[in-house]
């Protein structure tokens, strides 16, 4: 089972993503990559399509995708622009993203620009989450719809295929939720870079496939134990897109435990379900603005109030904000965040971070001082490395 | 004792008359005298912004598109956060260190973190309702958080949407959805002044506004040119929305209508000797005199930002929408104008236009750094221009406020090449 387990977690690697999908087309099938959490997966699950998630590629040059972005450039956006640019993921038969950030915007607009012959869409995802903007996101969907259905004529989207998918889906979030359930524990089951790795997998596998091999490993994982060292500080990351599980490995070899996450890849991703009871395109434009929010949403001081929320649950020590460089919403948001976090007596810093694990050296100073001064408040005794 | 806040409107008030009693005593031609309007617009809105703040009237905070009309009649005097940075160039080092010090990223907009820091030295009077949009760039409203937390009063938003190009169907849906946010407005409003919402007088205003659009209008015509009439500095000069007031904004556009048709009439050319036409996209640096190199080089500088409502590029005001449009309906198409908000293709399209109808020879794309909305759109709109226009297109990366990250020799010697290229190609024509 712990094999199995970790066929599962490595499944996220680029790779073995990028085998996943070729595998999904070699059956005559459609794979359409995503760059955004808000983009509605259930949609092309519904066109008998691979809902794909971008996650960048470390693997090509960014010299030409720099052209276009200049400096400063969000560096995720950098890396999806490189891939879609470098033929990466040429399997890839559309792409789909939201107006999200600035930086995603424009990014998919010099997609366009550079490849106007490619399918793809760009989704309004409104700012609110009054029912203004969920009727307006509901149109949203409608657009990807006839954008699915008008680019592959053999696809037609039903309310009832939408239902379906929507039951798949929302099982991957059930199962999802429940390992988070567990990470409550004293000794939780996965780490927190096992846990963003089992979220990754999610988002660029197969659902189906996704949830029979996590119920079958369900009953290992509810036995399954990380030791890490006893009473070691327990910390929730927030982040944009992480896409690197290794970051989180850092965090914990400083001597925390990462038993939560505020994070687009990971809980941000699976927190809420969708109402089944609903029109399906309304249920749809529901849960996604309901869930905990993105910075760049208006209402996000919600997203703040979870995340106090969830430092009671999982019994939070402390929170290490780690905005990706570049990142725009969490770069300006970062006082607000830490502001709203001291407020509420919690301990909280914030490190910039890269695309990539690098400077290692650099963070690993700054995370294990934070991790020290916390296990310092819990009376735990704490040694280097 | 004054206070900080009301010192800095009195010096600003006062700055506004001398440029009017300046302009009114020059006898230069080449110094626009409807300029004295536009300054005498600017000049009351800084004192009704210093009565509303010593009387306890309403203010509201905010850039970018605020309802105006609607504002106005609700009793709200306007404060954008953005002029007034840029109007403090010299002090923006100091606000960039205040807001750094709050844990602001220097990564961060200059632009945001300097409102941040103007803010923060309490030189501006605190906002009643604080305001954002996401019409123009997210850092423009992110910055609200941040603000919210500072003054502790409610914020109101609106969401543009992203489709919002006006010769597709789905543009009517997104007037609807801005119009509808702009409703709900109301009532936050009406509770905070204590006004109710007069629909009546909102119309007339708007069509007083209308009628000086038009009239503006007519005076983009004759500012197209050759040789342009228009220096650089005027093409630039702008009166952000919070500052409008209808009756006068007709006067102002009328007076400089009249005044550059008989520019216009005359020949008169505000470079003389002009040899090349620039169209400047995006703001050039603050500190530094761009038009002045320019124009000693016999270069006229047509610039992209600029006019009221950005003039230029009016798509949505259709006579015959705005008859039967409501007051709300109204307030969303004049929000959703503007050619650079939206797809970059709706930005490309806007200035292969202006490209066309200026007569331009070259263009230069000023990369504000940290600022992906505009700095990303560059290339492209540089690989349309050369293609499309056989034009050049040169990119400046930079920072329009902060001086302390500014190479002036580098930056001219690159304008000084760039015009001699477009010179080599437009003999070569």
């Amino acid at each position: 089972m712990e094999k199995e387990l970790k066929s599962l977690l490595e499944t996220h690697q680029e790779e073995n993503r990028n085998r996943i999908a070729r595998e999904w087309k070699q059956q005559g099938k459609k794979v359409i990559g995503y760059m955004c959490s808000y983009v509605p997966e259930e949609v092309i699950s519904a066109a008998g399509m691979l809902p794909w998630r971008i996650l960048g590629s470390s693997q090509v040059s960014t010299a030409r995708a720099s052209l276009y972005q200049g400096e400063n450039a969000c560096l995720f956006c950098q890396r999806a622009l490189a891939g879609l640019m470098e033929g990466q993921w040429d399997f890839l038969d559309g792409v789909v993203t939201t107006n999200s950030c600035d930086d995603m915007q424009r990014t998919w607009e010099i997609w366009r620009h550079v490849a106007p012959e490619r399918v793809g869409c760009i989704l309004h995802l409104p700012r609110g989450d009054d029912e203004i903007a969920i009727g307006a996101y509901a149109r949203s969907m409608e657009k990807l719809i006839q954008t699915l259905e008008g680019n592959f004529p053999a696809v037609k989207i039903s309310p009832e295929s939408l239902r379906q998918a929507i039951g798949v889906h929302n099982q991957t979030r059930r199962l999802l939720r429940e390992i988070s359930e567990l990470r409550k524990q004293e000794k939780p089951p996965l780490s927190g870079s096992e846990a963003l790795a089992l979220s990754l997998a999610a988002q660029v596998m197969p659902k189906a496939e996704f949830n029979q091999r996590l119920e079958a490993l369900m009953p290992y994982l509810e036995k399954r134990q990380v030791f890490p060292r006893p009473h070691s500080p327990r910390l929730l990351v927030a982040s944009s897109l992480l896409a690197t599980p290794a970051f989180l490995e850092l965090v914990e070899q400083a001597g925390a435990q990462v038993v939560m996450e505020d994070i687009c890849t990971g809980s941000r991703y699976f927190w809420s379900s969708v109402d089944a009871t609903l029109e399906p395109t309304q249920a749809l434009a529901r849960r996604y603005l309901g869930k905990p929010p993105c910075p760049r949403m208006f209402f996000y001081s919600k997203g703040l109030d979870q995340v106090v929320a969830w430092v009671a649950e999982y019994q939070i020590d402390g929170v290490l904000h780690l905005p990706q460089l570049y990142c725009r919403p969490w770069e300006h948001l970062a006082p607000v965040y830490v502001a709203r976090l001291q407020e509420h007596g919690i301990p909280v810093t914030s490190v910039t971070r890269e695309y990539d694990l690098t400077n290692v050296g650099q963070l690993r100073t700054r995370i294990e001082a934070f991790v020290e001064m916390l296990a310092a408040r819990k009376g735990v005794p704490q040694s280097a490395g | 004792m004054a206070d900080a806040v009301s010192t800095n409107l009195e010096n600003w008030i006062a700055q506004y008359k001398a440029r009017i009693a300046k302009i009114g005593q020059s006898p230069d031609r080449s110094k626009l005298k409807s300029n004295q309007l536009f300054y005498e617009m600017m000049r009351d809105a800084n004192i009704r912004l210093l009565h509303h703040y010593q009387e306890g009237k309403p203010i509201l905070m905010g850039d970018s598109r605020p309802p105006v009309h609607i504002l106005d009649v609700m009793g709200f005097a306007s404060l954008s956060l953005d002029l007034n940075t840029q109007q403090r160039v010299p002090h923006v080092p100091r606000f960039l260190d205040i807001a750094d010090s709050q844990g602001f990223s220097s990564q961060v907009c200059t632009s945001t973190r300097a409102g941040a820091g103007l803010v923060l030295s309490r030189e501006v009077p605190p906002p009643s309702l604080l305001y954002g949009d996401s019409f123009c760039c997210i850092p423009m409203y992110l910055r609200n958080h941040y603000l919210a937390q500072v003054y502790r009063c409610p914020t109101v938003y609106i969401d543009a949407g992203y489709y919002v190009e006006e010769q597709k169907d789905d543009f009517e849906e997104t007037v609807n959805y801005v119009a509808e946010q702009i409703r709900q407005m109301v009532p936050i409003l009406e509770r905070i002044s204590g006004l109710p919402l007069d629909e009546e007088k909102v119309r007339q205003a708007q069509e007083a506004h209308w009628r000086a659009l038009h009239l503006a209008m007519e005076a983009e015509e004759m500012a197209k040119a050759v040789p342009a009439p228009l220096s650089g500095r005027d093409s630039l000069r702008f009166a952000p929305r919070s500052s409008v007031r209808p009756a006068k904004l007709i006067e102002y556009y009328q007076a400089l209508r009249d005044e550059l048709w008989e520019r216009v009439d005359s020949g008169f050319a505000a470079v003389p000797g002009e040899r090349l036409r620039l169209l400047w996209l995006q703001t050039p640096p603050l500190f530094t005199d761009t038009f002045q190199f320019l124009e000693e080089r016999r270069v006229a500088v047509i610039c992209e930002m600029g006019g009221l409502d950005h003039k230029r590029f009016i798509s949505g005001l259709r006579e015959e929408k705005f008859e039967k449009d409501t007051i709300f309906q109204r307030e969303a198409r004049w929000f959703l104008d503007g050619h650079w908000y939206g797809p970059n293709e709706r930005r490309i399209q806007g200035v292969l236009r202006f490209c066309r109808d200026y007569r331009i020879d070259g263009v230069v794309h000023f990369n504000q750094r940290s600022c992906p909305y505009y700095a990303h759109t560059s290339r492209a709109i540089k690989d349309r221009v050369e293609k499309e226009l056989n034009l050049p297109m040169l990119i400046l990366d930079g920072d329009f406020m902060n001086v302390r990250d500014f190479d002036e020799s580098t930056y001219y010697a690159h304008l000084e090449a760039f015009l001699e290229l477009c010179l080599a190609q437009t003999h070569s024509r």
